[in-house]
């Protein structure tokens, strides 16, 4: 049963699941879980409630089910919610953003690795993780908008209308947060890799 | 077409959401400008890193926490439901119903007390039914309070009938 729900688009699904059908619900849950934590992750800069808010967007989707038109499409959708939520948790945790400690960690050993010669060379997931740390880095001095429009766009995918949408703004908007936030990036990424790692 | 327009041009390009018109001019230009192609090739650069930024896989549990959730959640709306009907019921849309009932309310006390004085006091002016009114239930009260401050000569009633029995007789005789 199941797995013939699996072959199912995510709008058919959606109507099971406003007819009464959980079964769909969880088929949906399955299929976006991991695009809507990395989007959560990455946007909320690899925090330790990621997870937690990624949960709750799937919460919201549950309790919000009415609410969703057949004419809208379920990915924008759940994308706009998935906005939302991340908006209110940056505004609900501030400052107290905790970045997961075992990024900073890693960070700090490798600097002191770099720094001791007699140590054996970084190891390559070493290395990746460092990188991944910058370009979150780089990331994170975008202003929000410029961010959230460059996470839907180069790992979600998203058209510019399907971005346009899910931010509430226009294509041109849209088009312009793009230019603008990959041209500070350009320059952040090459002050974040200035000493070549 | 000028630098600074296929510079703002340069994403779309990238991205190949430009028309067929526009994508042609861009690629003209970068041909002929040394300056807006390393400005492309920077960008492109910029964009191909950021695919090193991966997240981690999502935890195994994460649908099972998730229908978790949604069933806690579902134990606390129902009490919530109820409250946020009642807040709904009192908010501003249904003050214009509520006021209807408060006034309808109102003119049936008046109408219905007036017709019940009304059976029992026929004769009797307005002002005089609900003076009557007032003085029964005071009586009421007054009886009450009476009974309350002469309570411990109640409970000596006895004594009292006997003192009262042997006054009686002393005055007979």
């Amino acid at each position: 049963m199941e797995n013939d729900l699996e072959r199912l688009p995510d709008e058919e699904l959606m109507l099971r699941f406003q007819k009464g059908d959980e079964v769909g619900f969880r088929v949906l849950v399955d299929r976006y879980r991991q695009r809507i934590f990395a989007f959560t992750w990455r946007f909320l800069r690899g925090s330790q409630e990621s997870e937690d808010i990624a949960q709750e967007v799937f919460v919201k989707v549950y309790f919000a089910r009415e609410t969703w038109r057949p004419a809208a499409k379920f990915s924008t959708w759940v994308y706009v919610i998935t906005r939302n939520t991340c908006l209110q948790a940056l505004k609900k945790m501030g400052p107290r953003l905790s970045v997961d400690s075992r990024q900073a960690e890693d960070g700090r050993e490798l600097i002191e690795t770099l720094a001791d010669r007699k140590a054996p060379e970084p190891s390559g997931h070493v290395l990746a993780e460092e990188k991944s740390r910058r370009i979150a880095d780089a990331l994170d001095r975008l202003p929000e908008s410029q961010k959230m429009a460059i996470i839907l766009r180069r790992y979600d995918q998203l058209s510019y209308e399907e971005i346009a949408e899910v931010m509430n703004c226009s294509v041109q908007s849209v088009k312009s947060l793009l230019f603008r936030g990959h041209v500070a990036l350009k320059e952040y990424l090459k002050e974040c890799f200035a000493d070549g790692v | 077409m000028k630098c600074n327009e296929v510079k703002e041009l340069l994403i779309e390009y990238l991205d190949e959401s430009l028309d067929a018109n526009r994508r042609q001019a861009v690629e003209e230009h970068l041909c002929a400008c040394a300056g807006c192609r390393e400005e492309c090739d920077n960008l492109l650069a910029s964009c191909a890193m950021l695919a090193d930024y991966q997240a981690p896989a999502v935890s195994d549990q994460f649908t099972r926490q998730v229908l978790q959730k949604v069933h806690e959640r579902s134990q606390e709306q129902p009490a919530a439901g109820l409250f946020d009907r009642l807040v709904a019921f009192i908010s501003f849309r249904s003050l214009p119903a509520l006021a209807s009932l408060a006034l309808l309310a109102g003119l049936g006390y008046f109408v219905l007390g007036n017709r019940a004085v009304d059976v029992n006091n026929e004769g009797l002016s307005g002002s005089q039914k609900f003076e009557i009114v007032r003085d029964l239930k005071d009586e009421d009260i007054i009886r009450d309070l009476e009974i309350y401050e002469n309570a411990d000569m109640l409970e000596n009633l006895d004594l009292l009938v006997d003192l009262e029995a042997v006054e009686n007789y002393e005055a007979e005789k």
